[in-house]
């Protein structure tokens, strides 16, 4: 829907599909890597941000315009040098490097840019929103030249077109052959999908025999295995034992930590963790009851004594400190039953008795219910230790409330269908932290929209709306700020906690950058020593 | 001084030996009891001018008030050095993505100024005569602050400078709080007669009224001799006000349709805290507190001295054949590497000898700050195997031993190595969060500055910055600026 533009580079992938997988492993064995996935799958899908494990097997296997260097700096991948800003920075000109060639040898053109960009090839909705802001994509009038019209301007072209995968237009010819092509995915990445092992968890790759026409010389490393492991007993011997190389989203574990063969590093994924709400309950609808479930937990008890950590990193709105967006004047949710019984009673709809929250409507104590997902044993205990906190608060507060764990099937289906009263959520963003397809009215019917609480406020949705238009960074920014203000004084969720990540290397395995969001996007500089 | 004489001279008299060992060398030979020591540490850790503020202001002086005082001073300055250096090369990070990684060309007078202050304090003119030079090619609005602080540089800077200087004072010229106090302390640290601004900034009107001046008049308190008054005097100390101060200035940027303003935070303030602090813990060092505890005053100076802090000579305790003869004590040990620093006796020889991690890892720093083992492998060698013995024992340690050894080996591997490679062994050193809690809140700093400077993990860096902020509310500076050079760098 082009009514809703996209403003900033957005790329926001909800993990909710693929929350399953706590731990994700793949590896690179003599020649691999492992990492953290969800079991595998065979739809590999470029153009969603669904599901981020998809997302990121995705970067072995297609490259794109632009990309970033592990030190932030932007750098051509494909394209050669930086676009060129024409018609006062609402296009721009970019040119393709000569004589690319696709895995299958044949020729790289200016037709696969615009088949990607004008995305002709399915009826499947893009998530990538940030794309809403490319008016055309044409040829230009030289050799490997593609033109780019904006709905407005766009100061750094090169950003906005990086990490957007470009698609081969021959494969692509008929709006049928896409979903084959998910399956069968061919790119101009380091790597190409050589199978596929349900039964073993696993994908395997191998080296793209034609990425040195991208970047010579690369990839360093022949092969990589990506591996999903169910159990996270299984990642320390496996690392340990040098079956997998690399463990890059885990959550933070004592002992790999201290192995001095074991390289460890943080890194923030941009996870945030929530309770949403579903505005459409006529009780949750009120605002006051919503403010006042804010204060019926204590999320730095919970946060500290479940994740062992600092509550600094307790939410105070939808985004976390390490956004551009965070507004560090938003005060933090002060833990006071008591201020929570006034908002209830406030909202005229519920009352307090005997430390009891009662519904008006019937005279019965207020039922609340949480749903959630089931985790493997061994997996994610703190998840689950901390939300059975929440419940406990809850019911401490006087609200008769119960956890529900559902199957993945089950939780993502009480999700998309609004079945919920309360529900755990997880989104991952990248840098630019979009969260406009969560709580803006207009994402609760869009295609791709995930506004499943049904959440609607109109000064939130004229915020939306002007950060959508605006292309001034500090202006975005105090317009990010002042959404950050507003969906704390009208909560959509309960806003929980950032949730740092770390990632552990053998220090067999050199030059290794995990980004945040594009865990991959440097993997064809990776290199792996003998031991 | 606040110090009750009678009472601490009573104290010199009776306390034994055993009561006096200090929390720093306790805890190095025995292990704590890990909640009750985070508890200990959450609370001296993050507020080290609480508890300074507390003691100095006791009634009674105990034996462990004495060292708990001089542990919090040498925190304190420790912490806001790194602080320090973290905000210098924000300034700079932030001036080259303006100017050339990120966009071109694109610097605000107020961007630019905040650079050519970070090079000033680092001591490179010659950044310093071109940034002034670059702010006048902007084409933008000035704000008199820039304009001021550009004057007081260029005039420093100048061959006949001193004139120049007492003109520049004397004229009146400067006006704005933020140009004023950075003459003030131009000035000062040249020699200028700090009571002169101790009048002119508590005479005129509302000269203590304004932020930047209460900050001028506490460094030129100390400079005159008052360091405890001074030190009190500080603006926005935690625990005392848990407010987020003003920025130094803000400026109006005019960008296609908008005026916005962009708020400013200057390393001035953070300079004047480090200095105090500095100079709060040489006069901790040579006061009574530290002659109840001769050992811990002397393991604190040399540790000081190891971290630059311009703490006071080593008055030893020791008698020479004690020092010579380690294995010893972790006092006597650091003692032994500052006598044999500079002689040419077999690197490794030393090393042997010493067998505190603290020690080690300070004697590490000592020879990674020689510019002979800049980028020398063997160096690297011995620093990251020294990084990876903490490694092993990272959950075992007790917490001032892992603070202490992590900042030196980490300051160790950063001279020798570079941010790129150095940053990598620094991840290894952090623990669960990153945060105030359970890390250092010194190699918090430092580590941000490297990771700064590495560049791959800015997402990381600001977390580390805005944790650090929750506890020393008047760092917001350093977050607000990771937030804005995020958001240079990667909007479109």
């Amino acid at each position: 829907m082009k009514s809703m533009k996209a403003n900033i580079q957005i790329l926001a992938a909800a993990l909710i599909l693929c929350l399953i997988a706590g731990s994700v492993m793949a590896q690179f064995g003599t020649e691999m890597v492992y990492y953290e996935l969800n079991k595998p799958q065979r739809n590999l899908n470029p153009i969603s941000a669904n599901d981020l494990q998809v997302f990121r097997i995705d970067e072995l296997i297609f490259d794109a315009l632009y990309s970033w260097d592990p030190q932030g700096n932007i750098i051509p991948q494909m394209a050669q040098g930086l676009p060129k800003s024409i018609d006062d920075g609402k296009g721009a000109l970019v040119m393709l490097k000569n004589n690319l060639k696709w895995p299958d040898s044949s020729e790289i053109t200016v037709d696969d840019v615009i088949l990607t960009f004008t995305k002709k090839y399915t009826e499947i909705d893009d998530t990538r929103r940030r794309l809403e802001l490319i008016k055309s994509v044409n040829p230009g009038e030289a050799p490997n030249s593609i033109i780019f019209k904006f709905e407005r301007k766009v100061a750094h072209p090169e950003r906005l077109l990086a990490n957007i995968f470009i698609l081969p237009s021959k494969k692509l010819d008929t709006s049928k052959k896409f979903s084959y092509f998910c399956e069968h995915p061919m790119g101009a990445g380091p790597y190409g999908l050589d199978n596929i092992s349900i039964s073993r968890n696993s994908y395997y790759f191998i080296k793209n025999p034609n990425y040195s026409t991208i970047a010579a010389g690369r990839p360093l490393i022949d092969r990589v295995k990506l591996m999903y492991w169910w159990s996270k007993a299984a990642w320390i011997p496996n690392i340990l034992d040098g079956v997998v190389d690399i463990l890059p989203g885990m959550e933070f574990n004592p002992e790999l930590s201290s192995k001095p063969r074991i390289i460890s590093k943080p890194v923030n994924t941009n996870t945030v963790a929530m309770i949403l709400i579903n505005t459409n309950d006529p009780v949750l609808k009120n605002i006051d009851i919503r403010n006042g479930l804010q204060h019926i937990i204590s999320r730095n008890d919970i946060y500290d004594k479940k994740y062992f950590g600092d509550s600094t990193l307790v939410l105070t709105g939808p985004y976390s400190p390490a956004s551009h967006f965070f507004n560090y004047k938003v005060p933090s949710w002060v833990y006071s039953p008591e201020k929570a019984h006034s908002l209830f009673r406030k909202s005229g709809l519920l009352t307090v008795n005997n430390g009891k929250v009662m519904n008006k409507k019937d005279n019965k104590q207020w039922k609340l219910s949480l749903k959630t997902f089931i985790t493997a044993a061994g997996e994610r205990e703190n998840l689950r230790d901390a939300l059975e906190a929440v419940n406990s608060y809850l019911y401490s507060g006087g609200i008769n409330s119960k956890i529900e764990y559902l199957p993945m099937e089950g939780y993502v289906r009480a999700l998309e269908k609004g079945d919920f009263q309360l529900i755990y959520m997880e989104i991952t963003f990248d840098d630019n932290f979009d969260i406009e397809p969560y709580f803006s009215s207009s994402a609760i019917r869009r295609n791709g929209g995930r506004n499943y609480g049904g959440y609607s406020n109109s000064k939130v949705d004229k915020a939306f709306a002007q950060l959508s238009k605006s292309s001034v960074p500090q202006e975005q920014q105090n317009i990010g700020k002042e959404i950050h203000q507003l969906l704390h004084d009208d909560p959509p969720a309960l806003f929980l906690w950032n949730l740092l990540k770390w990632s552990y290397v053998r220090m067999e395995l050199e030059d290794v950058n995990i980004m945040p969001f594009y865990f991959f996007s440097t993997i064809d500089q990776w290199k792996k020593k003998a031991e | 001084m606040l110090v009750n004489i009678r009472l601490f001279n009573m104290l010199i008299r009776r306390l034994s030996a055993a009561f006096i060992i200090c929390v720093i060398l306790a805890s190095c030979g025995e292990r704590k009891d890990k909640s009750s020591a985070k508890q200990d540490l959450a609370s001296f850790g993050s507020y080290y001018a609480g508890n300074i503020s507390r003691i100095l202001n006791a009634d009674s002086l105990t034996a462990v008030d004495s060292l708990r005082i001089l542990e919090n001073g040498y925190y304190q300055a420790s912490f806001n050095a790194q602080l320090f250096k973290f905000q210098k090369a924000l300034a700079k990070s932030y001036f080259a993505a303006c100017h050339e990684k990120c966009e071109t060309k694109k610097c605000s007078p107020g961007n630019i100024i905040n650079a050519a202050i970070a090079h000033y304090f680092d001591g490179c003119s010659d950044s310093v005569l071109f940034l002034c030079d670059l702010i006048d090619k902007t084409n933008k609005d000035i704000p008199p602050e820039v304009n001021e602080i550009k004057t007081t540089l260029l005039t420093v800077m100048s061959v006949d400078w001193q004139g120049k200087l007492d003109d520049l004072i004397k004229t009146g010229d400067i006006k704005t709080p933020t140009g004023k106090s950075f003459l003030s302390i131009v000035s000062m640290d040249r020699a200028y007669d700090p009571n002169y601004w101790i009048d002119n900034i508590s005479k005129k009107s509302k000269g203590l009224e304004q932020l930047p001046l209460r900050y001028a008049y506490s460094y030129a308190l100390a400079l005159s001799g008052e360091v405890v008054k001074a030190w009190e005097t500080i603006p926005d100390y935690a625990p005392f006000d848990t407010a987020y101060p003003p920025p130094s200035f803000t400026e109006n940027l005019v960008i296609g349709d908008s005026t916005l303003a962009q708020k400013l935070y200057l390393p001035i303030n953070l300079y004047i805290r480090k200095q105090v602090d500095e100079m709060l813990l040489i006069y901790l060092l040579n006061s009574g507190y530290a002659a109840i505890n001769p050992p811990s005053a002397v393991a604190l100076k040399a540790l000081s001295q190891i971290k630059k802090l311009s703490a006071p000579e080593i008055d030893s305790p020791f008698e020479a054949s004690e020092t010579d003869s380690l294995p010893g004590s972790f006092d006597k040990e650091l003692t032994f590497i500052l006598s044999h620093i500079e002689d040419n006796q077999n690197t490794s020889d030393i090393f042997k000898q010493l067998h505190n991690p603290i020690s080690r890892a300070a004697f590490l720093k000592l020879l990674s700050d020689k510019p002979e083992n800049d980028y020398s492998p063997e160096m690297t060698k011995l620093i990251n195997g020294e990084i990876n013995d903490v490694r092993k024992n990272i959950n075992d340690l007790p917490e001032i031993i892992y603070w202490q050894s992590s900042i030196f080996l980490s300051g160790a591997i950063y001279n020798v190595a570079g941010p790129v490679e150095s940053f990598s062994q620094l991840n290894n050193i952090g623990r669960v969060d990153l945060s105030v809690r359970n890390n250092s809140p010194e190699w918090l700093a430092l580590y941000a500055r490297v990771g700064l400077e590495e560049g791959s993990q800015i997402s990381i860096v600001t977390l580390v910055s805005f944790n650090i902020t929750r506890y020393y509310p008047y760092a917001i500076g350093l977050y607000e600026t990771m937030q804005n050079y995020k958001l240079l760098c990667k909007y479109f």
